[in-house]
């Protein structure tokens, strides 16, 4: 053990008293981090650059964005002169006259990365102007839809009430019809009767006739016998009075009374009978009858086709009341058509897929850059500072005189690592509190959890650089050789293509690169405060990385000591 | 006595036989010095003697002790090495130094410095003990890598052309400094390509040549070690 210990602070000496490996690890990386993080703010969408070529005053992009940098052009060659060049990203020629609809938009695509953040930029913004036109269109389209809606609402009440009325019309119809059945069946009995006694009716006229000469002379007869018996009446009441008592001359009264109101009875009956003036006139009562048998002949045709009108109005009735239902039904089915495409409208109108941002944090790319740079600046100093101090270490004659003690590989293999590690942890520890202080990410209180994953992580770094330090006998092709293995690390990362786009080869490779998995296993204790679902599968498969390379490094070892042996 | 017996010694990288079939053994308390062309196998000789590489056969033995690869700690705790180069670090003080390499062969804090204040003596380097290595002197770096060499006090120190690249007075410090060492009773191995020194300082001097040991001489032996046998010895090198 006391080995061990003055292994590590011989190392610690040897590192500590050369002051460019301060520079290296501490101000550095401090810099690095502070001019990433002042260049990722900086980063916006809106200084992309796009070119115009138009011979417009106001092309139709510049009204919808507004706020972009342009750069106009007198002709399209210009403007694709510059976009091979690199002096913009989008060239759009916009001719005098076009619309949103007719811009021709080039992006530089020999600029992959450039040319989708142009591409999403301006597609953004064209997208969300056609949006908000799109939904002026349908909101004038569901106005109009309300309106035809209305319309057809009070076209169907209007049917409604006529189908209701045709009703009410049909029944009355039919009541007269009843009605002019019954009558026309009284009708025609009195009319066949009168048809059959026609002729009997005629004689009796005739008869009548013949009797009404001695009529005359009879009413005059009767109206003196009528005239005789009032006075003698009248002349005998107040004898009566006088000889009667007043009770009985009240009944005999009564009665007298009776008598004379009858008479005036048959008086008013003789003149109603010389009024008629039949009597004088037989032919003209033949006539008349004649006549009036003409009339009720013509009365019977007029009741049947009376009748069969009132049929024909009860089927025309019914008629119109099949159409009115038909016109309902249709009118029902159309407001229902009208009411699904009205829906649909609405619903395309309050946006189908909404984009929504599915988290609430801080957007900056500081922010969320921040665990990235730090894996970076930390596998950036695990590999490259223990393959620095491995490499100085093995080139240097002490080295070969420590071989020369009892002194087991193993030992100088855990100083080693040992030594590289705990400069990494202070690097580790400031990059934390500068996490936490400067770019507010949830670190302090997850502590217990992202201290251990960054050392472990480190860990493998520093056992990588340590084995290419190890078996690699020049120090520059060693340091060459870290520089890539590390270029490889970033290579197959999110930096430069993010692995959900790449295929499923590059994904299984990015998916074990120790610098991508502690990324995942970082970003989202650091940005969200939780541990993602595979954090444990993540960090077994780092410690299975770490004890790979423990074990290699001591292979390393050996066969680095069998070359300078051998040299 | 005999501190170190090497029986028929071969080493190969690859198809190259390093040392092919070489014996030597070393008397306690001599200075024995090795002299070879480049490239005849010297270096190797003495990695093996330190315990840095296995010879692929032959046999060694430590003071009558068979070494195998399961005790060659036994050898590494008893047998010092220096280079030509500086093998200290000179980020650190010597005093670091001597301390991290007393602690490397398992020695306690109090061994290592008794050990270092009696070799500080020795080597003349007291007053330069608090220093850092890299402002030391070519001489000074080399006394202190032949001290550090020595601080588990071990029986056989083997150096490794330790007067390279300097001057002839300094060359002289450091051959006083190496028979200072030796009358402590340590055995002494040296390799060189210069035969004045081996001469003056040496008490044996042995050839080596392709990866074997053409014979070994004692100087004060003036009929053994004439200049007719170095004559022999030369024009078998340039054949």
């Amino acid at each position: 053990m006391f080995k061990t210990f003055t292994i590590i602070s011989k190392n610690v000496k040897v590192v500590s008293r050369n002051w460019m490996y301060v520079a290296l690890l501490a101000i550095l990386p401090l810099i690095f981090i502070f001019a990433t993080s002042l260049l990722l703010d900086s980063v916006d969408s809106e200084n992309v650059e796009i070119g115009i070529v138009s011979d417009s005053n106001s092309p139709p992009i510049k009204e919808i964005i507004p706020e972009a940098n342009f750069i106009e052009y007198g002709s399209f060659e210009f403007c694709k002169e510059d976009l091979k060049s690199g002096a913009v990203p989008v060239c759009i020629d916009t001719p005098k006259g076009s619309d949103i609809a007719n811009m021709e938009i080039y992006f530089d695509n020999s600029k992959l990365f450039l040319s989708k953040y142009a591409k999403q930029y301006v597609s953004e913004k064209i997208l969300e102007k056609q949006l908000t036109m799109f939904e002026l269109t349908l909101d004038e389209v569901l106005f109009k839809m309300n309106h035809l809606e209305e319309n057809v609402d009070l076209a169907k009440e209007e049917l409604e009430m006529v189908l209701s009325e045709l009703i009410v019309q049909e029944k009355r119809i039919i009541e007269h019809q009843e009605n002019l059945s019954e009558i026309k069946e009284e009708f025609d009995e009195s009319h066949s009767d009168v048809k059959e006694n026609q002729e009997l009716m005629r004689e009796n006229i005739k008869t009548f006739g013949e009797a009404s000469e001695n009529l005359e002379g009879n009413i005059t007869e009767f109206r003196e016998r009528n005239e005789k018996l009032r006075m003698q009446i009248e002349s005998i009441k107040p004898v009566l009075e006088e000889t009667l008592p007043p009770d009985e001359y009240e009944e005999v009264e009564e009665e007298l009374n009776s008598t004379l109101k009858t008479l005036d009875l048959i008086d008013k009956n003789l003149e109603v009978l010389e009024s008629t003036g039949y009597y004088d006139d037989p032919d003209s009562m033949l006539e008349d009858f004649d006549n009036a048998v003409e009339t009720l002949d013509k009365m019977a045709i007029l009741f049947e086709e009376l009748d069969d009108e009132l049929e024909k109005g009860i089927e025309i009735m019914q008629k119109n009341q099949e159409r009115s239902k038909e016109m309902l039904e249709e009118i029902e089915k159309g407001k229902e058509d009208l009411d699904e495409i009205k829906g649909e409208i609405e619903s395309a109108s309050e946006g189908g897929a909404v984009l929504h941002d599915a988290f609430e944090i801080d957007e900056s790319a500081s922010y969320l850059f921040f665990p990235l740079i730090f894996i970076l600046i930390i596998a950036f100093t695990s590999i490259i500072l223990s393959n620095i101090i491995i490499a100085e270490q093995t080139h240097k004659k002490s080295y070969i005189k420590e071989m020369a003690t009892p002194t087991g590989d193993s030992i100088f293999l855990f100083c080693d690592f040992f030594v590289a590690l705990s400069i990494v942890v202070i690097q580790i520890a400031v990059l934390l509190l500068l996490g936490e202080y400067l770019f507010n990410l949830n670190i302090l209180s997850n502590l217990l959890y992202i201290f251990p994953v960054s050392i472990l992580v480190a860990s493998v770094f520093v056992f990588t650089g340590m084995s290419i330090g190890y078996v690699v006998k020049s120090k520059n092709i060693s340091i060459l050789i870290s520089t890539f293995a590390l270029l490889f690390l970033i290579v197959f990362s999110d930096l430069i293509v993010p692995r959900q786009l790449s295929g499923n080869i590059l994904r299984i490779i990015t998916g074990i690169n120790p610098f991508v998995i502690a990324e995942k296993l970082l970003f989202n204790k650091m940005v969200f405060s939780e541990t993602i679902k595979s954090a444990g599968l993540y960090m077994a498969l780092l410690g299975f990385f770490l004890f790979t390379l423990i074990i290699f490094s001591y292979f390393c070892k050996k066969v680095g000591k069998y070359k300078i042996m051998k040299s | 006595m005999e501190i170190i017996f090497l029986d028929d010694i071969l080493k190969k990288y690859r198809k190259n036989k390093v040392l092919n079939g070489l014996t030597l053994n070393v008397e306690k308390g001599e200075i024995l010095g090795i002299m070879g062309k480049s490239g005849c196998g010297k270096t190797t000789l003495l990695k093996g003697l330190i315990g840095m590489i296995n010879y692929d056969s032959g046999k060694i033995y430590f003071n009558g002790e068979k070494i195998n690869i399961l005790n060659k700690n036994f050898l590494r705790n008893r047998v010092g090495f220096a280079s030509q180069e500086n093998m200290l670090y000179e980020e650190l003080t010597l005093m670091e130094n001597i301390v991290y390499y007393g602690k490397l062969y398992n020695l306690k804090k109090s061994e290592i410095i008794e050990n270092a204040s009696q070799l500080l003596g020795l080597s003349g380097l007291s007053n330069s003990k608090r220093l850092l290595i890299k402002n030391f002197s070519g001489g000074m770096k080399k006394r202190a890598n032949i001290l550090v060499s020595l601080v588990h006090d071990p029986d056989v120190l083997i150096l490794d052309e330790p007067t390279t690249g300097l001057d002839p007075i300094l060359r002289s410090s450091i051959w006083e400094y190496i028979l200072k060492i030796n009358k402590q009773g340590k055995t002494v191995i040296v390799s060189s390509h210069l035969i004045e020194e081996l001469q003056e300082y040496c008490t044996n001097v042995a050839f080596m040549h392709r990866g074997r040991i053409l014979g070994k001489y004692d100087i004060k032996d003036k009929e053994k070690f004439s200049e007719e046998t170095l004559n022999k010895i030369f024009i078998k090198w340039l054949s």
